[in-house]
């Protein structure tokens, strides 16, 4: 019988399984195809010292361009242990994200070589994102060049992925990205084989679901819309289904979202929750369910008490909100519209119904001006005691606003005269060193110190911040790079 | 500028022939309700100073021997009352703050029927005899709560390390972001300051 290898790579988070490998176990099972799993990326994890994996990540995060020898053979030899004696006709290796193509590089070749019969394809975000160490030529294009590969499936890969596996013989690769339309028509994610009690989830086993795609928003510096195209969203019933297949099959407690965000299609979003709350009389253990996911703030007057209430009821304990920015003004001008009121609501309601929330947000947006900066530190210690009852679990700062390309701010920095850069910089990852000349204070270096002043006060009030080695990392080595422009301090001057 | 914090029990009583206990509530000893007969379900605001330490007792009073009501040695009606939730200022709290100091009065009767020594004081969130329930709601409540949780993370993190149980070693730089300090902050400030900013710590 044909076996297809499923082929996971670091780095990323491995506290669940990987929802892309489910997702494509899933089409094999409803292909009736049978199949293996290699997660390359929790055995990178459990087997190498604290240290090596933290270079490793450091070297597959594009942090530093050096790897010792001794951590590529240990890596190597991982990949090579990990590939048993099979003849594979299929290997689907996923590209999930830019920090996934230095792994691939070395782990591609070696599968080709062990299984010089199989058709290698790869798919993800990775797959057309541009190679920084191969003169930024999209991946799967080098990939194809230097025969890692034989196929390549660009966008969402659910439909195409069940026609490559049902004839990867006729397959004829094309540049197009795909989409789907009806996200209910797709097969429920499998869990067979990657046990979700085998992840990094320390007890809380649990699981990934996706509800829908896209976003309803179209905020400035954010580049979903140029990556997933118009909103999606599965029908309430057919993701409680597959949250209650999950939960009675694999015996998993948490569900984690996808979603750019699950409150996207309200009426949905409050059903889903209602099935979740009722359910559990005729599935007495569905009151361990608890889920978490990325949320939007909403005006009280499309989601009440009443609907936080409910949606504790059926299990959400954690929230990732983007908030971006404490100044009214600067949330108008990248494009969400709630109020400081709105804010207040959110954290009424889900601290009276004890749900956390991780704020993301923005630092340097091209219209940010000191005063809006200042708000960013008043608010902290207006919001303080929430941050101390930890309903304000963590606050995430970043790396100040990098332009994305394909977002609405890339567009309109491209046609419009008053955005220009301090010095040259690769935009693959975000434009960083861009200036207003309508804000010509806001300058990279005047980014950083905003930045490492919101970093400081969070510290001071009690707030936790998530990942701050790496943030800091990332803004270490731009401001190596970084030559501030004599042009911006003529005009600063004037 | 005050500096108040809004306390807020949930209480759940036991009813005996639909008559709940009675409770005199007491902040920092002055009684600021008095015989109050309670229903199934209460909830009780207190607004306290958060500058200095408070004390919330719940006094259980008035119950007597026929407000335990047995058949064939089972207990089916019993006058109790319980604190089942806690907020500060609307911010559901630990279940683990919703035990207090229990210092209850015994039965004669109670006594009499057992042969060990009851303790004086108990670790609890409900009182079944008559005796008082007492909370300390330290100053500055929430700088108080926020040092409990993280002791109470460092605790379960030195846990999972000690017994290599800890699955991800960025665990708490991921998850919890108590870790703040990095190698690269002396770098990155000092860069600034060679350009001319200044941040101000």
């Amino acid at each position: 019988m044909d076996i297809t290898l499923i082929v996971n790579l670091p780095r990323q988070e491995a506290e669940r399984p990987p929802a892309v490998v489910a997702a494509l176990a899933g089409f094999c099972k409803a292909n009736n195809k049978d199949y293996d799993v290699f997660d390359l990326n929790l055995n990178t994890i459990k087997t190498l010292t604290k240290e090596d994996w933290r270079d490793l990540q450091n070297y597959l995060a594009y942090y530093t361009d050096e790897l010792s020898l001794d951590i590529l053979q240990k890596f190597k030899n991982l990949v090579i242990e990990g590939c048993v004696d099979q003849p594979y006709k299929v290997i689907a290796v996923s590209l999930f994200t830019y920090e996934t193509l230095r792994a691939a590089n070395i782990v591609l070749p070696l599968l080709r070589k062990k299984y010089p019969d199989a058709k290698i394809l790869i798919g993800g975000h990775g797959a057309d994102f541009p190679d920084k160490d191969h003169h930024h030529i999209l991946y799967y294009k080098r990939a194809i060049a230097e025969k890692f590969v034989d196929a390549y499936i660009l966008g969402e890969g659910d439909e195409k992925f069940q026609e490559f596996l049902r004839s990867p013989n006729s397959w004829i690769n094309s540049d197009q990205r795909h989409t789907v339309s009806n996200l209910d028509d797709i097969p429920f994610s499998c869990y067979d084989k990657i046990v979700p009690q085998n992840y990094l989830s320390l007890g809380q086993e649990g699981v990934y679901v996706t509800g829908s795609r896209g976003c309803v928003r179209d905020c400035t510096f954010c580049d979903v819309g140029a990556i997933w195209g118009k909103y999606r969203f599965r029908s309430a019933k057919n993701l409680f289904d597959e949250i209650l297949e999950h939960h009675l099959k694999h015996n998993v407690n948490t569900i984690e979202f996808t979603d750019n965000l699950i409150n996207g299609s309200l009426s949905e979003f409050k059903k889903l929750n209602r099935l979740l709350a009722t359910a559990r009389e005729k599935y007495p253990s569905l009151k361990n369910i608890k889920y978490r996911g990325n949320f939007i703030c909403r005006p009280s007057t499309t989601f009440t008490e009443d609907d936080f209430k409910t949606m504790q009821a059926a299990g959400s304990y954690d929230l990732v909100v983007g908030i971006e920015s404490f100044s009214h003004a600067v949330r108008l001008a990248l494009g969400k519209n709630f109020s400081n009121e709105d804010i207040d609501f959110h954290l009424y309601c889900t601290g009276k119904y004890g749900i956390t929330n991780t704020f993301l947000m923005l630092v340097g947006y091209p219209d940010e001006t000191l005063e809006d900066h200042k708000i960013n530190l008043e608010c902290l210690k207006h919001y303080q005691k929430y941050a101390q009852s930890r309903v304000i679990k963590m606050i995430r700062w970043g790396t100040t606003v990098g332009i994305l390309p394909g977002s609405p701010l890339d567009v309109m920095t491209k046609t419009n005269n008053n955005f220009i850069n301090e010095h040259d910089v690769n935009p693959t990852y975000g434009n960083w060193a861009w200036v207003n000349l309508n804000n010509p204070d806001l300058t990279f270096l005047e980014r950083v110190r905003r930045r490492m002043e919101l970093h400081y006060a969070s510290k001071r009030l009690g707030y936790n911040q998530p990942r701050v080695y790496d943030e800091f990392e990332d803004l270490l080595q731009k401001l190596k790079e970084h030559k501030p422009s004599q042009k911006i301090l003529r005009i600063q001057n004037v | 500028m005050s500096n108040t914090l809004k306390l807020t029990f949930e209480l759940t009583a036991g009813l005996v022939n639909n008559t709940g206990p009675t409770i005199d509530v007491l902040l920092n000893d002055k009684v600021i309700i008095s015989n109050k007969v309670l229903p199934q379900s209460l909830m009780l605001d207190i607004v306290v100073d958060n500058s200095c330490d408070n004390r919330v007792c719940i006094v259980h009073k008035n119950k007597n021997d026929s407000d335990t009501q047995m058949v064939d040695g089972v207990i089916v009606a019993d006058k109790f009352v319980k604190v089942v939730g806690c907020w500060a200022d609307d911010i559901v709290l630990p279940d683990s703050m919703l035990y207090g100091i229990c210092t209850p009065i015994y039965f004669e009767n109670f006594l009499s029927s057992i042969n060990y020594e009851p303790p004086d004081t108990y670790t609890d969130n409900a009182l079944y005899f008559n005796g008082t329930l007492e909370y300390a709601v330290p100053a500055n409540f929430f700088e108080h709560l926020s040092n409990k949780i993280r002791d109470s993370d460092f605790v379960w993190l030195k846990q999972m390390i000690d017994t290599g149980d800890l699955p991800d070693n960025d665990y708490d730089v991921k998850y919890l972001g108590y870790a703040q300090d990095t190698s690269s902050e002396d770098l990155i400030l000092s860069i600034l300051e060679d350009h001319g900013y200044h941040v101000d710590r």
